[in-house]
């Protein structure tokens, strides 16, 4: 991959995340972030990773991304429901933060040397479909299982939070007490 | 460019993505952006693993794979931090009419 | 010989008294004086057994060999099990330091071995073992090296190099020492048993309980071959000694009593403490400079290699280490004699022990006169190689003890002559005579002072067990209230008659023989270059002491058992279990004599048998300055010395039955001095006033003004406001603090986990630069 094209995508990655957390309206960050997202995924297909640029896009541009404009087009939040600005003080100190992380990380990253891109060893196999999923399917099964489990806890933690909220509100709610008959 | 290679070209854009994600999480107030944020954070994680695959894949069997299979449970757990996040989102904005995180009524974590 | 029989000797006595602490109340009396008697006779038996054992090492041939052979020999075995070693040895009657090569192995084993290797001919060997003892250098084969058996059960602990085994020696000083505490000990558990007879079951069992251990704890103190272990026996004893002193403690002035002798033992103890310090730290210098392999301990093998290291060190030449090795040595040998006189009763540590006689009787003489009292005398003999160099600011550590030995014996015995308190007549008279064995070891004649020990723990333990039976009989300790009991309690009044004439050294006696053989010595050092007035003056201060241990003696037996009874109700005799250890006793304070009848008395049949106590101990003991003093000199000092004892013990002895016995009792008691003669009664019964001038103008005031002063500043404001009362404002103002950060605010603890997450890594990165960093500037800074 062109080191211009890496360049050229990075750029737009991080002036899409950019955009995202400084945007005001929620719906404009979401956009944002899915032309970060799609960013990302171009450059991880220009990195050898078909089956993962897939993924990227099926699942964040699709599944997370609606999920997000779903949630804010059920929540249609006015001015006030936002939260105000944040203070400059705070937007200070946020960046300084990030700069710090940024500048660890670049510190980090400058000082390991020789690192280069070569031919892989399966050529155009790597990265597709079914080498992924001999790895997935073998070595890593148990991780695999083990992420279907959490996912499947994900879910009943989704209707939970999401029937608790709608039936009992913690102010209506009155708990009977032992030995007291709830009349309903 | 510097005496800097493609691959550290490639981290520092997942580096810069990561830092973009802190800095959002730390300076925005909606609850909405700031899971943005955290995706963006976790994007820049999954795409600095992907281009340290990309390193090894020259390697004997087995050397870049780990990478990548790590990038897809990054991905289905960030699916199930979503599906949560937003689901308590949900019900904080039942219960206080706002998606500030410094609320005034959103503040249960206090005491 | 099993050498586990060492700590199984410890284990004895104390199974006793772990079988008699937790059952003996239960188990009632005869249970009790089954377990409680049994227990040291047992050890008694053991420790017989394993002295017959040492001597049949000590007698094995001594082979003498060539210089070549030596040299074949000690290439074939180097290293390990065998080296050169500078001894002492004594060959028609003179001392002179040669040098040995010894090897460790027994003899058959070496022989075998050495034939095999062809290191030696059977012809050479048949005439080594055949020839004429010459003057060549020699090779012993484990022999001439002093008999011993060692022990080790295990590790006790280890410090950064610091190592603490539980390891026993047994040599010649060690089963000497068991033998007296066993044997004697034994005796006095028989005698107890009559003696504490009419008390409860309870009381009983309590007196044997505390008896065996501290049976067990003296053995302890004894075996001990890591001076650290020595101590673990040398505060079980005080704390024996502590219990037993007060053991009526329904009577506070007892309870009084036992917490003097605590309080003043404390403070020999921490000179005992310190001066083991002082010897860790030299000890870890040594280990990781010169002698290199960075172990070290108190073991009482590493001292001597250390002692041969900083000696060499300093013979060296003027390398400051050596000399500052040598001068630590010295401050630590006074501190470990500051622990000897709290211990062994000297001045200035002395008060304790005249109080001391509150506890009953027979403790009196286990405790207060045969065993526990000589442990300082016995610790200097352990360490005399340690001691017989060690100098501070140039003067020698053994003169201070000489000296304080001597002081000690004079003024001690002169207090004596006042005392109207039985116990306590006998009191100073053991710390007179336990000066005396200070003055011994003080003029490096540390057998001469074993032998003294030995003979004291005979007949002071009678003079102890007899005043005991006179009290049993009296009810009643004053010496004014007893009188004419000749006739009514005749096994006490022979026994005593023989331990008080041993007391006052009567020729042929036990006594006689020992206190002169350390008498003399201290006249032959006075004959030694340097300093030579201090020692005349110091044996003049034996002689006259001499005089007035005759005198008090006489005085003891005149008020006791002649005259008329002055007491109330009819003294009787005690029972046999009471009287059969006195004659026991009174037999071994004759024959304890035979260990040491001096060579020129004896027929030349007999020359094995001189000095023969004395003489045992020579390769166990560093030898002093007057072992190579010409041979025929110290003789006739010793013919003179032994014939100013016998005159001044028969002189003062039968001046004292002259004079004495001239006297109305009351005036013998002290009773109606007057004039300047009051004054000096006054005097010397309060013991030159020792106790009232450190009381009024010295310790007490003194210690008021501290503890007033640690109360105000240390506990008060230091300890309770400062630090217990800031700890927990310190905790205060932190949760303070900390509460500041529990904001509840999700966007504030964001904040800190981004701040976490940036410093982790940023520690990461930056440690082993700093570290580098860090360690290059210390580096540099050491070399400028």
């Amino acid at each position: 991959m062109p080191t211009l094209l890496i360049i050229l995508a990075g750029l737009l990655v991080v002036g899409a995340g950019l955009l995202t957390v400084t945007q005001r309206n929620p719906v404009r960050a979401a956009l944002c972030m899915l032309v970060a997202l799609a960013g990302v995924g171009a450059l991880m297909l220009g990195l050898r990773s078909p089956f993962l640029a897939a993924m990227q896009v099926l699942l964040y541009g699709g599944a997370i991304m609606v999920l997000f404009t779903f949630v804010i087009m059920l929540l249609t939040l006015r001015e006030d429901e936002m939260g105000p600005e944040p203070s400059d003080g705070s937007k200070l100190g946020a960046a300084f933060m990030s700069l710090l992380t940024l500048s660890v990380l670049w510190f980090g990253i400058s000082r390991r040397g020789g690192a280069s891109y070569e031919a892989p060893r399966l050529g155009e196999e790597f990265g597709s479909a079914q080498h992924f999923s001999t790895f997935l399917y073998t070595d890593y099964v148990v991780a695999f299982e083990l992420v279907t489990v959490l996912v499947l806890a994900a879910v009943a933690g989704v209707i939970v939070l999401g029937r608790s909220a709608h039936r009992t509100s913690l102010e209506q709610t009155k708990i009977a007490g032992p030995g007291e008959e709830a009349h309903s | 460019m510097n005496g800097l290679t493609t691959p550290d070209l490639v981290q520092m854009v997942a580096a810069a993505l990561f830092s973009v994600g802190v800095f959002g999480v730390l300076s925005r107030r909606n609850l909405l952006i700031v899971l943005m944020s955290i995706e963006l954070m976790l994007n820049g994680a999954n795409l600095s693993l992907v281009g340290f695959s990309r390193e090894m894949a020259h390697l004997p069997r087995g050397a870049a794979e780990g990478g990548q299979v790590m990038v897809l449970m990054a991905m289905a757990v960030a699916a199930a931090e979503v599906a949560i996040g937003l689901s308590i989102l949900i019900a904080l904005f039942r219960h206080v009419r706002s998606v500030d995180v410094d609320a005034p009524r959103a503040t249960l974590l206090r005491n | 010989m099993n050498t586990s029989m060492i700590p199984l000797l410890i284990l004895v006595p104390f199974l006793g008294f772990l079988l008699n602490a937790f059952f003996g109340r239960r188990l009632g009396k005869s249970f009790v004086t089954c377990v409680g008697v049994s227990a040291p006779l047992i050890a008694f038996v053991m420790g017989a057994a394993l002295f017959s054992n040492l001597r049949e090492i000590d007698s094995r041939p001594v082979v003498q060999l060539d210089a070549d052979i030596q040299r074949r020999v000690y290439d074939a075995y180097s290293g390990e099990l065998a080296r050169y070693e500078l001894v002492t040895v004594h060959a028609h009657g003179h001392a002179s330091q040669r040098q040995i090569l010894r090897v460790d192995l027994p003899y058959e084993s070496f022989v075998q071995d050495a034939l095999a290797k062809n290191l030696i001919t059977q012809a050479e060997l048949d005439d080594a073992e055949h020839a004429e003892p010459s003057e060549r250098v020699i090779v012993a084969a484990g022999e001439v090296a002093p008999a011993a058996f060692t022990f080790t059960l295990g590790n006790w602990f280890s410090v950064g190099g610091f190592e603490v085994n539980f390891a026993f020696l047994l040599d010649r000083i060690s089963i000497l020492l068991v033998l007296v505490i066993t044997g004697i000990g034994s005796l006095i558990h028989i005698y107890s048993t009559g003696y504490m007879g009419d008390r409860s079951a309870g009381t009983f069992a309590r007196f044997f309980t505390y008896l065996n251990l501290f049976i067990a704890a003296m053995l302890v103190l004894v075996l001990g071959k890591d001076l650290l272990l020595m101590f673990v026996g040398w505060e079980g004893v005080g704390m024996c000694s502590y219990l037993l002193i007060g053991f009526d403690y329904d009577d506070k002035a007892n309870a009084a009593c036992g917490t003097k002798a605590f309080v003043v033992n404390r403070i020999g103890d921490l000179g005992f403490v310190l001066g083991m310090l002082c010897l860790v730290v030299l000890g870890r210098q040594a280990a990781l400079g010169e002698l290199g392999d960075g172990v070290f301990s108190l073991d009482v093998d590493f001292l001597r290699t250390l002692v041969d290291h900083g000696g060499s060190a300093a013979a060296a030449g003027e390398h400051g280490h050596g000399g500052g090795a040598a001068g630590m040595i010295g401050v630590a040998c006074l501190l470990l004699f500051v622990g000897a006189t709290g211990k062994s009763a000297q001045i200035p540590l002395h008060i304790w022990l005249p109080d001391a006689m509150a506890g009953p009787t027979p403790v009196s003489a286990l405790i207060h006169a045969a065993t526990m009292v000589t442990a300082g005398i016995y610790m200097i003999t352990r360490l005399s190689f340690l001691f017989i160099d060690a100098q501070v600011f140039g003067i020698p550590v053994l003169g201070i003890v000489a000296v304080i030995g001597a002081t000690t014996a004079f003024c001690a015995g002169a207090a004596a002559l006042a005392q109207d308190d039985i116990k306590r007549v006998l009191a100073y008279s053991t710390v007179s005579q336990l000066g005396y064995m200070f003055l011994g070891v003080g003029a490096a004649a540390f057998g001469a002072s074993m032998f003294h020990l030995v003979t004291h723990a005979f007949f002071k333990a009678l003079l102890f067990l007899g005043a005991g039976s006179v009290i049993h009989a009296c009810h009643s300790q004053s010496m004014s209230k007893m009188g004419g009991l000749k006739d009514s309690m005749p096994w006490t009044f022979k026994t005593m008659f023989v331990g008080a004439f041993a007391l006052a050294g009567f020729p042929l006696l036990s006594g006689f023989f020992s206190k002169d053989l350390i008498l003399f010595q201290v006249l032959a050092r006075s004959n030694v270059e340097g300093a030579s007035w201090v020692w005349a003056l110091l044996y003049g201060m034996g002689v006259f002491t001499a005089a007035l241990t005759a005198l008090y003696s006489m005085r003891l037996i005149r008020m006791t058992f002649y005259g008329s009874y002055r007491g109330s109700g009819h003294p009787h005799e005690s029972p046999w279990v009471m009287t059969v250890p006195l004659q026991v006793l009174a037999l071994g304070a004759v024959l304890a004599s035979l260990l040491g009848w001096p060579k020129f008395f004896l027929p030349a049949s007999l020359a094995s048998w001189a000095d023969m106590l004395p003489h045992s101990l020579h390769a166990v003991v560093a030898a002093g300055p007057t072992a190579l003093m010409d041979h025929d000199y110290l003789v006739s000092l010793e013919v003179t010395g032994i014939v100013i004892g016998a005159v001044v013990a028969v002189g003062f002895c039968a001046l004292g039955f002259a004079w004495l016995w001239s006297l109305p009792p009351s005036e013998i008691a002290w009773e109606r001095p007057v004039g300047w003669m009051r004054r000096l009664r006054d005097f010397l019964f309060r013991a030159w006033m020792y106790d009232e001038i450190v009381n009024k103008r010295g310790a007490q005031p003194a210690v008021k003004q501290l503890s007033h002063w640690l109360w105000r500043w240390f506990d008060d404001a230091t300890l309770d406001q400062g630090l217990v009362d800031g700890m927990g404002r310190v905790g205060v103002e932190l949760s303070h603090m900390a509460r500041a950060t529990q904001t509840g605010r999700a966007t504030s603890y964001l904040r800190m986990f981004a701040l976490g997450a940036v410093v982790l890594p940023l520690l990461a990165i930056l440690a082993t630069p700093l570290f580098t960093l860090l360690t290059a500037w210390f580096a540099g800074g050491g070399t400028h």
